[in-house]
C-alpha cells in the first residue's frame, strides 16, 4: 500500500508547490503588467520642414526625385501620372505617400497585387524626402500627413472606432477578411502616424474619412483608443488570440472533453479488462 | 454513527430496502459509459455557478452610464445595465470573473459532453428496446442545452450576442403561416424589443433549466429501472448486468470525475478567457464587428446559414424567405431523422428484441455509417460557420472556402460513410475469421490472472 | 490532498483571477486525481452480478391493466356519449380562451416587418442627430444615416430598421436601371443597413470596389448597380435610398427605401 500512499502525497505535494510558484510568478507581474490604460505617445513633430541644421528642404526634394527616378519611375510615370503598371499620384497625398512607404507596401514586387506591411525599403530621412518630393510635384493635393495631439478620450475614440472601423478590422482590431481575398490588416502592428494616415487616405479598399468625416479631435481619440488596443485587457487569462467563440469551442472540446476523458480512461475499464475481474 | 442513520431513515421511509439494493447495485465499468455522468456533472455545476451569477446580474436593458476602472474605453459610455452589470461582476467583484468565465466554459463542455455521449448511444445501439424513450428524452435534453447556452450567451447584450439574436429574430419572421406571430409574441415587440431581456432571463435561468432538470432526473430514473447495458464480453449475457458495486467502488470513481470535471472547469475559468464582452462592446442594432460567430453548438447553424442556397419563393403578399431552408427546414429534418431513427432502424433491420447488451459499432455497418454520416454533415455545418477565420489562415477568399464547403456538404458525408462501411465489414469478417477458427488463436494467461485472447504463434 | 484545498483556497480571495482559477482548479483536480488512485489502486476490484428480467410484466398483469383503464373509461362515459361531447366542448372553448392572454405578449406584426421611417423630404441625420451635408462626404467615404426626427435613446427600435449606409462613389461608376437615374447625385448612394439575408448590419464598406459587405455570413452587394447581390446567402437587393440634395447641400431622401428592409417575412408588406 505505501507507494500508493506516496504516489497521491506527491500530487498533493506537486500542487502545493505549484500553485505556491505560481502565486509568485503572478505577484511579480502584477507589479510590472501594464495595465490597461494607456497613455497615449506624444505625437511625432510634423515631417514638412524640421530645423535641422543638415539638408535643407530643396536638399531633400533633390533626393527624393532621385530615389523616385530610381524606384517608383517604372510603374508610376516620370510625371506621377502613372503608367500601365501603376496608378496616377497625383492628388494622391503626403499621406498615402508617407504610409505607404513606411509600413512596407511600396515599392512592390508585382504590379497591381494586394500591397502587404512588412519593413519599409527605405530608412526614415529617405521616406521623408520622397514624401517632400511627392508633395511638392503633384502629389499635394490630397490628404495630408495628419498632424496628431495626445488625447486621452478612449472613450469617443472607442465609438468612433465602433462606428467606422471595426466591421473589418474586429473589435480588438486584429483583422478579418473583407471579402474577395482581401484582408482588412491588424492595427496593432501600425504607428499611430499609420493608423491617421490610413483613416486619411484610405488605402487599399478601406473607404477613407477626412476632416468633415471624423473632426481631428475625434482621430486623435481614435488613435489613442487604437494604441490602447496593442494591450487589450485580458484579465480572464489567455485570449486564445481573439478567436472569440471558435477558438472557445476547441479548448472546450481539446482541454474540457479531454481531461475528463482522460479521467474516464483512468477510472473506468476498457473492453478487454472488463472481462478479467472475478464476482465478489 | 451511520447505522444510527439508516436506523433513522428506515424508521421514517421504510428505506433499508432500498438502500441494500441500490449500494449492491452492478454498474458496468467500461469508461465511455461515464460520458453521461460528465453531462450530469456539468449540469450540477452549472446550476451552482449559475446561481452565484444571479446575484449581481441585472435582466434589464434600462439605459445606465458605466463607471469602472475596469474598462477605460468604455468609461462614461451609455449602456444597458445588463451590460454593465456583467461588467461589474467582472471586474469588481471578487471571483466574479472566475465562476463566470467557468459557467460559460461549463456550457461548451456541457454541450460538449451530452454530443459525445449521444454518439456512443448511438453507435452502441444503447437506444434500442426497451430505451427508446431515453433516447428520445436525451435528445431532448441535448436541444434544451442548446437552447440555455443560447439565451445564456445573450443575457449580457453586447454587440457579438446582440448580432445573433437579431439573427433568431429574422429565423422566426422566416417560420411559415405563423412565423410573423411567433416572432412578435416572443420578443413582444420589433426588434430590438426592451421586454425581451427579461423574457429571455426568465427562459434561461427558470423555464430551462427547471425542464432540464425535470427530464434529466426522468432520465437516470429509467436508467436505474431499466439498468445499464453493457458491452458484450465473458460471463455477459443478456440476462445479467456485470460490474462494479454502487458503494463503494462505483461511487469513489464517479467522485473523482465530478472532481475532475469542477476541477478543470475552474482551472479554465481562471486561466483561458471567454467572451470577453468588454472587448465585443455593448450592442448596437447598426453595429457589427468581424468576425462574428456563435457558441460552437449553435456553429453548425451558423455554418449552415452560411452556405445555404439562395431559395426564396415569392407568392401573393407571402414569401418563404432564403433562410428558411438553412435556418428551419434543415434542423427539422436532421432532428426529426435523429428522433425517429430508432424506428427507422428497426424498419430496416426487423427486430422487436429486448436488448441488454450492447453491439459494437463495427457489428452494425447501417448504423455506424448512418452515424458517421450525420456527425460529419453536421461537423462540415460546425467548420463552415468559421469559414471567414479559416480563409484569412490560408489566405483564401472566403467566398471560395464557402463553395468547396457546399459541395463537400451534400458529397463527404456519403464518402465517409462508405468508408465506415467498409470498415465494418472488414472488422466484421476479421473477428468472423477468429470465432471459426479458434485452434489458431490461444488463451494466455497474464501475470495478475486473467486470460486474453491472441493469435498463436509458433505450433506447440 | 486536504493540503492543497486549504491552500487554494486561501488563495482564492487574493484577487487575480489566473491564480483563484489554478488554484481551485488544482484543489478540486488533486482531489480527483487521489480518488482516481484510490479507486483503482486501493479499493477491492470485485464485481457484482444482477439478474436482468424482461420489463413486461405478464400476460395476466397486462391485460388486467389495460383492462382496468377501459372499465373507467367505460364507466365514466357509458352511454352518456353526448354529455361528454358537451364537457368536451367546454374544456375546448376553455382551451381557446386561455389563449387569448397569449395575444399581450407583443404587438401583431401586421405592418412592422420591413418597413422604415424614410419619406421624401426627410433630411439624413448621423446617430447624433447633425444634419449631412454633401461637403461632409468625399468620395471613398462611408457613414451611417437615419431620418431626421427617428433618432435617439427612445427611438432603438426604429432606428434599427431606417440605418441607412451612405457611401459615395464616383458618379460615373454607377450602372443604375433608368428609374433610378436620379437616385445618385454627386455620386451619393444610400442603401438600408439591414442585410436581406438576416438582418445584420452591413457594414463593411469596400471603396475601390464600390461593394458592401455583411460580416455575419458574407453577403455582398454592388453599390453601384443598385445594390444587387454579388455574392453570399442573401437573395434580395439591398433596398436604395434616392437621394436629393438641396441647394444648400443638406441631402434629403427623395423617397422611400425601394423594398423590404431586412430579411423576407411569410407576410410581406407591398413596396
Amino acid at each position: 500500500m505505501r507507494p500508493r500512499v506516496a504516489f497521491a502525497a506527491a500530487v498533493a505535494a506537486a500542487s502545493l508547490l505549484f500553485a505556491c510558484g505560481v502565486e509568485r510568478a503572478a505577484a511579480q507581474s502584477a507589479q510590472d503588467r501594464p495595465g490597461s490604460v494607456m497613455s497615449p505617445q506624444p505625437a511625432s513633430p510634423p515631417r514638412e520642414p524640421a530645423p535641422k541644421s543638415g539638408p535643407t528642404r530643396a536638399d531633400k526634394i533633390k533626393l527624393g526625385g532621385e530615389l523616385y527616378a530610381t524606384h517608383c519611375i517604372s510603374c508610376h510615370g516620370p510625371d506621377l501620372r502613372g503608367s500601365a503598371d501603376g496608378p496616377s499620384l497625383i492628388a494622391a497625398g503626403t499621406a498615402a505617400a508617407d504610409f505607404m512607404l513606411s509600413t512596407g507596401r511600396m515599392p512592390i514586387e508585382v504590379p497591381y497585387t494586394e500591397e502587404q506591411p512588412g519593413p519599409p525599403s527605405f530608412p526614415a530621412d529617405q521616406i521623408q524626402a520622397l514624401v517632400l518630393f511627392l508633395g511638392s510635384h503633384g502629389a499635394g493635393s490630397g490628404p495630408a500627413i495628419p498632424v496628431l495631439s495626445p488625447s486621452h478620450d478612449l472613450t469617443r475614440g472607442r465609438v468612433v472606432f465602433e462606428e467606422n472601423c471595426q466591421a473589418c478590422h474586429g473589435a480588438t482590431g486584429n483583422g478579418a477578411v473583407a471579402g474577395f481575398g482581401w484582408i482588412a490588416p491588424p492595427l496593432p502592428i501600425a504607428t499611430d502616424e499609420q493608423v491617421a494616415e490610413a483613416v486619411r487616405f484610405g488605402p487599399g479598399i478601406m473607404p477613407r474619412f477626412d476632416a468633415h468625416a471624423i473632426p481631428q479631435r475625434d482621430l486623435d481619440a481614435l488613435v489613442a483608443y487604437v494604441h490602447a488596443l496593442r494591450t487589450p485587457a485580458d484579465p480572464g487569462g489567455w485570449s486564445i488570440e481573439a478567436a472569440g467563440p471558435v477558438g472557445e469551442g476547441l479548448i472546450a472540446f481539446a482541454i474540457g472533453l479531454g481531461t475528463t476523458l482522460l479521467v474516464m480512461r483512468l477510472v473506468g475499464e476498457g473492453t478487454r479488462e472488463e472481462g478479467r475481474s472475478e464476482l465478489s | 454513527m451511520i447505522r444510527k442513520l439508516v436506523l433513522a431513515l428506515d424508521d421514517r421511509l421504510g428505506a433499508a430496502p432500498f438502500l441494500r439494493h441500490a449500494l449492491q447495485k452492478a454498474f458496468p465499468d467500461h469508461w465511455s459509459f461515464m460520458l453521461g455522468e460528465v453531462a450530469a456533472y456539468c449540469f450540477i455545476f452549472i446550476l451552482l455557478s449559475g446561481t452565484y451569477l444571479t446575484f449581481f446580474f441585472h435582466p434589464s436593458v434600462q439605459q445606465v452610464v458605466y463607471h469602472g476602472a475596469g474598462v477605460p474605453s468604455l468609461d462614461g459610455r451609455v449602456v444597458s445595465d445588463a451590460y454593465a452589470s456583467v461588467l461589474d461582476l467582472s471586474f469588481q467583484t471578487q471571483a466574479g470573473l472566475l465562476i463566470r468565465q467557468a459557467h460559460h466554459w461549463c456550457a461548451n463542455l456541457f454541450a460538449a459532453a451530452v454530443v459525445v455521449h449521444m454518439a456512443r448511444i448511438f453507435f452502441t445501439g444503447a437506444f434500442r428496446k426497451p430505451r427508446e424513450i431515453n433516447w428520445l428524452i436525451g435528445l431532448t435534453l441535448l436541444l434544451l442545452v442548446m437552447a440555455d447556452g443560447f439565451t445564456g450567451y445573450s443575457l449580457p447584450d453586447d454587440a457579438l450576442s446582440g448580432a445573433g439574436l437579431r439573427i433568431a429574430y429574422s429565423i422566426a419572421l422566416g417560420i411559415p403561416f405563423l412565423g410573423d406571430w411567433i416572432a412578435y409574441l416572443v420578443f413582444g415587440n420589433s426588434f430590438p424589443s426592451p421586454q425581451f431581456e427579461g423574457r429571455l432571463y426568465a427562459m434561461h435561468i427558470l423555464f430551462i433549466p427547471l425542464a432540464l432538470a425535470g427530464l434529466i432526473t426522468l432520465h437516470v430514473m429509467i436508467l436505474w429501472h431499466q439498468k445499464h447495458t453493457q458491452f458484450p464480453g465473458p460471463g455477459k449475457r443478456e440476462d445479467n448486468v456485470r460490474g462494479s458495486p454502487l458503494w463503494p467502488t462505483y461511487a469513489v470513481r464517479s467522485t473523482a470525475l465530478m472532481l475532475a470535471t469542477f476541477g478543470i472547469l475552474l482551472f479554465l475559468g481562471g486561466v483561458v478567457e471567454i467572451n470577453p464582452i468588454w472587448h465585443y462592446g455593448p450592442y448596437d442594432p447598426w453595429t457589427v464587428a468581424s468576425p462574428a460567430q456563435p457558441d460552437w453548438y449553435v456553429g453548425w447553424l451558423d455554418g449552415s446559414l452560411r452556405l445555404g442556397p439562395r431559395w426564396a419563393i415569392y407568392f401573393g403578399h407571402h414569401a418563404i424567405s432564403t433562410l428558411f431552408w438553412p435556418g428551419i427546414a434543415l434542423p427539422l429534418t436532421f432532428f426529426a431523422l435523429l428522433y425517429a431513427w430508432p424506428w427507422i432502424e428497426r424498419r430496416l433491420q426487423p427486430d422487436d428484441r429486448y436488448h441488454q447488451l450492447l453491439q459494437f459499432p463495427w457489428q452494425n455497418p447501417l448504423r455506424t455509417s448512418f452515424g458517421v454520416a450525420a456527425l460529419s454533415f453536421a461537423g462540415i455545418l460546425l467548420l463552415a460557420g468559421s469559414d471567414d477565420i479559416q480563409a484569412r489562415l490560408l489566405s483564401v477568399p472566403v467566398q471560395s472556402l464557402a463553395w468547396v464547403y457546399r459541395v463537400a456538404l451534400w458529397t463527404l458525408p456519403w464518402v465517409f460513410a462508405a468508408l465506415a462501411w467498409r470498415i465494418c465489414v472488414e472488422l466484421q469478417a476479421r473477428h468472423a475469421y477468429a470465432d471459426e477458427h479458434p485452434e489458431r488463436f490461444v488463451l494466455v494467461r497474464s501475470a495478475e490472472g486473467g486470460y486474453e485472447e491472441g493469435p498463436r504463434l509458433s505450433t506447440e | 490532498m486536504a493540503g492543497s484545498v486549504a491552500f487554494a483556497a486561501a488563495f482564492s480571495l487574493g484577487g487575480e483571477n489566473q491564480i483563484e482559477g489554478i488554484g481551485l482548479g488544482l484543489a478540486f483536480l488533486g482531489l480527483s486525481a487521489a480518488l482516481v488512485v484510490w479507486s483503482t489502486q486501493l479499493l477491492p476490484q470485485t464485481k457484482v452480478e444482477d439478474p436482468q428480467h424482461p420489463l413486461a410484466s405478464s400476460a395476466a398483469e397486462r391485460a388486467d391493466a389495460a383492462a382496468r383503464l377501459e372499465d373507467g373509461i367505460d364507466t365514466v362515459i357509458g352511454r352518456r356519449t353526448w354529455l361528454v361531447r358537451l364537457a368536451g366542448t367546454a374544456v375546448a372553448f376553455l382551451g381557446a380562451a386561455a389563449l387569448f392572454p397569449i395575444r399581450s405578449w407583443g404587438p401583431s406584426p401586421r405592418g412592422r416587418a420591413g418597413v422604415s421611417d424614410w419619406k421624401a423630404g426627410r433630411r439624413l441625420v448621423r446617430e447624433d442627430g447633425s444634419v449631412v451635408r454633401a461637403g461632409d462626404l468625399e468620395i471613398g467615404s462611408a457613414l451611417t444615416v437615419f431620418p431626421e426626427g427617428e433618432v435617439g435613446p427612445d427611438k432603438l427600435i426604429n432606428m434599427a430598421n431606417d440605418a441607412v449606409m451612405l457611401v459615395r462613389a464616383e458618379p460615373a461608376a454607377f450602372e443604375l436601371p433608368s428609374a433610378r437615374a436620379s437616385w445618385t447625385p454627386q455620386g451619393f448612394a444610400g442603401f438600408s443597413k439591414v442585410c436581406t439575408h438576416a438582418g445584420c448590419p452591413v457594414a463593411l464598406y469596400r471603396a475601390a470596389d464600390q461593394q458592401l459587405m455583411c460580416p455575419c455570413h458574407q453577403s455582398t452587394f454592388d453599390v453601384t448597380k443598385g445594390g444587387t447581390v454579388v455574392f453570399g446567402p442573401a437573395n434580395r437587393s439591398l433596398p436604395q435610398l434616392p437621394i436629393a440634395i438641396d441647394a444648400d447641400g443638406t441631402l434629403r431622401a427623395a423617397g422611400p427605401l425601394s423594398g423590404f428592409v431586412g430579411p423576407d417575412t411569410w407576410n410581406e408588406s407591398t413596396g
